[in-house]
């Protein structure tokens, strides 16, 4: 439900440093690919565009949204970028920012690395040559999305009219911290199975805590926190880690439920990798560049989804799912990912692989992001709970 | 297997130049330039023991690397590596008519077949053991999302070390220092697998080359702007992606002036590329990279010629010899590719007024989400200053679906369209 007093930033990609936008004044809203909007994007873009950013497009196009001061994108797939430009184009008086994503995340160690000290080439000596040497790989895509919330800070305040205060930038951020612990300790319980209440009970948290702005969120989190009275667990169903791009109907979980599933946990960016990088906010960040620093490097230092990567580690997403799923004790694990999505399908083969190997059976799906796509794949999901019960 | 098929093309185009030198047409000599580098990149076919090669043994070739498409070439010409961005062999098997089982392997390995057709060529033919073996990788991150994962499938595949290059999205200062360095850790990287390290000397005449060749496209593209316009549908077609392999190498230099020279003596003879031309079109993006009859038919039949491409025009300046990184990164910013769709159809629009330009056609290349993604934008943007555009649903390497017939109707609808406007 919207609040009316709240000025809300909408946001597509969990990228966006929530933080930021809340010490200035803002609730960052989700830009999430539900809606009842007829499918009209296809024709402003094209068809091989994946539903995520379609769905979210159809929401533009067809006013299907709160009032937005403005709108954080991140170019963090070909597809993210194309929704900023269509965006821009079918709704020309939106404020509007698109923040650059490095690659790599800044773990540059182990053999292969490149050396950090500095290089001069001969030819960029005397004048016009770069003003400092190189600095080490492991801090430039850090520094470079340091940059890019440097910017998105200014854009923010422009937008408000008001440059955030020191104080509220750290509440920004003991909040988000707060969310993380908060939600961390109800997943703990639902992955134990004590919580009781079910998948889509999570993923309606979930959906509140990127919708809402933190302070109710933290009355949300805290009420449920003060209600919940500890069950002898209770798993109804083969217990199985789901990963992949978006999935934020709740009854998708139901309908997991319903096919004798139990989702211990998940690594989709429309579930908890959202609030990850909140984990841990050190102290003495004493100034806007440090704050920025830490977001970026948190960012792109939480657990991946599939756009991000490191170069010396090639395709160590598969084992990385693997590690996670195992983590959970699950018995097997679904990969549900939207049509058209490369990031995700380029890596879906080694991923099939990984998996077959470690003998940890593996379903995997593709939506649209609806519950009809989720419908049709229902006796599939059976049969693969079956196999496994 | 392959590199008998380059040897094959390159006695083929060297025979006929003996023949008649001067009957020698320029996109001969780009066709031998592509082929010799097919040869170089394929000249160990196989798995290599060592990547290092030096010493008894070594290959004429040097160090092969699979590369991204704004990989800056022209450094790596001057360090002696034999390169491509891996969509050349995806055309290129395309092009040879080699194609549709290298989709197939792909596709039954589980890439998906909505992706993009050169990435899933170039995947299965890594599978088939029919790619170049690189000794490293570098990965860009322009143009597209495709292409970063297919290169980390190939680092993967291959065992080999992969370096990175974030392409940022605007000519900032800040972006450009930020990817000059990392051209500059690039260089490093290189030297670590090659052990060779860049000589200056070398790097300043592979600039200076770079730059000549620059120089000679600016012509033929000016040129190319004449009415009626010298050129015609197929001669430039794959041109400055192409071009940009070469950069720095003699060759560069040979088949640039070779156009630059037949161009101009046709605008002297009073000669077009079409005879009596009527439509002037501009290509989007990629072209069909196997055989068809489209441009040809379009040529015959409707007197209409592809007179620009997308991506045939000058969007960097001379490369400072001086300060060649910032020159690289600036280079490798300015593709119409990278940033928002808005400056693409700037570039589109400006094209489309420079070469007087009657209708546009994109084939929106199936899978494409980067360039084809952006179809209706592009097209709308082109509407605003009365150029129409012809999109059409093709996959540009895979040959499988291809309908003749059915693009065939839809371009002479276009056309008859064009052609009462006129
Ligand atoms: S990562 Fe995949 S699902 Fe997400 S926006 Fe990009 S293409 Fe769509
Ligand atoms: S056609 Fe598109 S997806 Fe394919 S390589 Fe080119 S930019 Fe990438």
């Amino acid at each position: 439900m919207m609040d009316k007093t709240q000025k809300y930033i909408g946001w597509a990609c969990t990228y966006t440093p929530l933080p930021l936008i809340e010490a200035s004044g803002f609730t960052p809203y989700r830009l999430l690919p539900t809606t009842q909007a007829p499918d009209r994007s296809g024709h402003k873009l094209h068809d091989n565009l994946c539903p995520h950013i379609k769905k979210i497009l159809d929401r533009a196009l067809d006013n299907d949204l709160p009032p937005l001061a403005g709108i954080v994108f991140v170019n963090s797939c070909d597809a993210m970028h194309r929704l900023a430009d269509a965006w821009n184009q079918v709704r020309p008086h939106d404020n509007t920012i698109l923040i650059d994503l490095p690659i790599a995340p800044p773990v540059l160690q182990g053999p292969g690395a490149l050396s950090t000290g500095p290089i001069a080439p001969p030819v960029l000596q005397g004048p016009g040559a770069l003003s400092t040497g190189p600095i080490a790989n492991d801090e430039k895509s850090v520094d470079f999305l340091s940059q890019e919330f440097s910017k998105l800070s200014q854009t923010l305040a422009e937008w408000s009219g008001e440059t955030p205060t020191k104080a509220a930038t750290q509440e920004g951020l003991s909040h988000y911290h707060e969310i993380y612990n908060l939600l961390d300790e109800i997943k703990n319980h639902h992955i134990k199975g004590t919580l009781n209440k079910g998948g889509a009970f999570m993923q309606d948290l979930y959906n509140q805590a990127a919708t809402q702005s933190s302070t109710q969120t933290l009355e949300s989190l805290k009420k449920c926190l003060a209600s919940f009275q500890e069950t002898p667990s209770l798993h109804k169903g083969i217990p199985l880690f789901l990963f992949g791009n978006v999935l934020p109907d709740p009854e998708a979980f139901s309908l997991f439920e319903s096919c004798g599933a139990y989702i211990v946990a998940d690594n989709l960016c429309t579930g908890f990798r959202q609030f990850a990088a909140y984990d841990k906010i050190p102290p003495g960040l004493n100034n806007d560049q440090d704050v920025f620093a830490f977001l970026a490097r948190s960012l792109l230092m939480r657990t991946p989804c599939a756009r991000t990567f490191d170069p010396q580690k090639p395709l160590y997403i598969a084992d990385q799912l693997l590690a996670e799923a195992r983590s959970y004790g699950v018995r097997g694990a679904i990969g549900h990912t939207v049509k058209f999505c490369d990031p995700y399908l380029a890596r879906l083969p080694i991923i099939r692989e990984v998996f077959k190997k470690a003998k940890m059976p593996l379903l995997l799906l593709e939506g649209d992001c609806t519950l009809r796509s989720m419908g049709q794949h229902r006796t599939r999901i059976e049969a693969f709970v079956e196999m496994l019960g | 297997m392959i590199s008998q098929y380059f040897d094959s093309l390159i006695s083929g185009i060297e025979a006929k130049i003996k023949e008649d030198p001067k009957a020698f047409h320029p996109r001969k000599k780009y066709t031998l330039e592509v082929a010799r580098l097919g040869k170089r990149l394929y000249a160990r076919e196989g798995p290599i023991a060592s990547p290092m090669l030096q010493g008894p043994g070594a290959l004429p070739t040097g160090p092969i690397a699979l590369c991204g498409v704004t990989t800056p070439f022209d450094l790596l010409n001057a360090m002696g590596v034999t390169s491509c961005f891996v969509e050349f062999i995806g055309a290129l098997l395309a092009s040879s008519g080699t194609v549709a089982p290298f989709l197939e392997k792909a596709e039954h390995s589980g890439y998906a077949s909505d992706s993009c057709g050169y990435h899933r060529a170039v995947l299965g033919a890594s599978q088939e053991g029919l790619m170049p073996h690189p000794d490293f990788l570098i990965a860009t991150s322009c143009p597209c999302s495709g292409g970063l994962a297919t290169m980390e499938n190939l680092a993967h595949h291959y065992k080999k070390d992969l370096f990175l290059l974030h392409i940022p999205q605007d000519l900032s200062k800040k972006n450009v220092d930020y990817l000059a360095r990392q051209i500059m850790e690039m260089e490093t990287f290189v030297t670590r697998h090659t052990g060779r390290p860049l000589d200056p000397d070398r790097l300043l005449k592979v600039i200076e080359k770079t730059n000549q060749a620059r120089e000679l496209m600016v012509e033929i593209y000016h040129l190319a702007q004449h009415i009626p316009s010298p050129n015609s549908g197929k001669e430039l077609g794959n041109f400055a992606i192409v071009m940009a392999l070469l950069l720095g190498t003699d060759a560069a230099i040979d088949v640039t002036r070779a156009y630059r020279d037949e161009f101009a003596a046709r605008l002297h003879a009073g000669s077009s590329g079409v005879p009596q031309e009527r439509l002037r079109l501009m290509w989007i993006q990629n072209r069909i990279q196997f055989k068809n009859s489209i441009i040809p038919d379009l040529e015959k039949n409707y007197q209409a010629s592809v007179i620009v491409d997308e991506l045939n025009s000058m969007t960097w300046d001379p490369i400072d010899p001086h300060d060649p990184y910032v020159g690289f990164a600036e280079r490798a910013i300015s593709i119409p590719f990278n940033g928002g769709v808005e400056r693409r159809v700037q570039h589109l629009k400006k094209l489309a007024q420079d070469y007087k330009i009657d209708g546009a056609i994109n084939p929106c290349h199936w899978g494409c989400r980067q360039g084809t993604g952006a179809r209706g934008l592009i097209e709308e943007g082109l509407k605003e200053i009365g150029v129409p555009v012809l999109n059409l649903e093709v996959d540009c390497v895979d040959t499988r679906n291809y309908a003749e017939g059915q693009l065939k109707t839809r371009l002479g609808a276009f056309f008859e369209m064009l052609h009462s406007r006129h």
